[in-house]
């Protein structure tokens, strides 16, 4: 179970993970405790997997990548083929299934738009799919920090 | 510069080592001096083409199991309107106006997490009440398939 210090860390490094050469004595600093402790209790709260990775977040629009949301009707029978052809490109980062019409959802991330296209037609094929794209046109708000 | 931002880009982890000094280790095996690479990702972060360098939590670990993609309809005068006020929600963790895709007539598309569907459902109605919008749809995610970040180093 996590304790209050674990809770601090956490909700510390989801903000902000120190810039600096020695990253863990700041964040030990902040939570009160030695450089060694913050290592061993982020270690602990990865491998409990709490924590999914530390590192660089990328701004595809800063890329000049381009990137859509996309939904698809696949019928159970072939969903896990679909669903795993789907992941295999790199640049899907979201994949879920979930209740409706169109069951698969995912986003797909590339340098052109072309390659998107591409991607989709081959899958639209390969799998006789009709996959929408609903490519976003205002962000309102992205978010990815959790309270815990 | 010493140390490209396009070699930093593409040849760093994602996924820092948890040591006393993961700049020293990481910068050691792209081959640059730790002093460069805390450079180098100082001004990708300060061009913004790095958000941030945080820690990416597991969501349904921390216990916010359920995800909910809800869709609006909301004509155009008032979408910079809603988004905004949608927006303003704890729970809303995505808010995008984005294409129909030809596919329906919603325009404002929402993520909103929550501990249990019963939370996500009153998320849904405290905001269908605010902004005064009764045309949405609610689903919620049954699995997940993938859930990944972005990276260039495509290993």
């Amino acid at each position: 179970m996590m304790d209050e210090i674990d809770r601090k860390i956490l909700n510390l490094i989801q903000e902000e993970f120190p810039l600096t050469e020695r990253p863990f004595a700041k964040i030990g600093k902040s939570s009160g405790i030695g450089e060694n402790e913050a290592i061993e209790r982020v270690r602990k709260l990865k491998n409990k997997g709490y924590i999914r990775r530390i590192g660089p977040v990328l701004d595809p629009k800063k890329l000049e990548y381009m990137s859509t949301l996309c939904g698809v009707h696949v019928d159970e029978d072939k969903l896990m083929d679909v669903v795993e052809e789907i992941n295999t490109h790199s640049g899907v980062t979201h994949n879920y299934e979930r209740e409706g019409e169109l069951n698969v959802w995912f986003t797909i991330t590339a340098e052109t738009e072309k390659e998107i296209e591409g991607f989709l037609a081959n899958l639209e094929e390969r799998f006789s799919l009709k996959i929408y794209t609903f490519p976003k046109k205002r962000i309102f708000k992205i978010k990815t920090f959790f309270q815990v | 510069m010493a140390g490209s931002p396009e070699k930093v880009l593409r040849e760093i982890v994602y996924d820092f080592p948890i040591t006393e000094r993961p700049y020293h280790e990481m910068a050691n095996t792209i081959g640059m001096s730790e002093e460069e690479l805390i450079e180098t990702l100082k001004y990708l972060k300060k061009e913004g083409i790095i958000r941030r360098i945080a820690a990416v939590l597991y969501h349904r670990k921390a216990s916010y199991a359920y995800n909910a993609m809800v869709v609006w309809k909301v004509e155009e005068k008032d979408i910079e309107r809603v988004g905004k006020m949608m927006a303003s929600f704890r729970e809303v963790t995505h808010c995008y106006e984005r294409d129909n895709g030809g596919y329906w007539d919603y325009t404002i598309y929402t993520m909103i997490h929550g501990k249990s569907m019963e939370d996500c459902m009153n998320v849904v109605k405290r905001i269908s009440k605010k902004v005064g919008i009764v045309n949405f749809q609610i689903f919620f995610s049954k699995r997940e398939f993938k859930k990944t970040s972005l990276t260039m180093n495509h290993e």
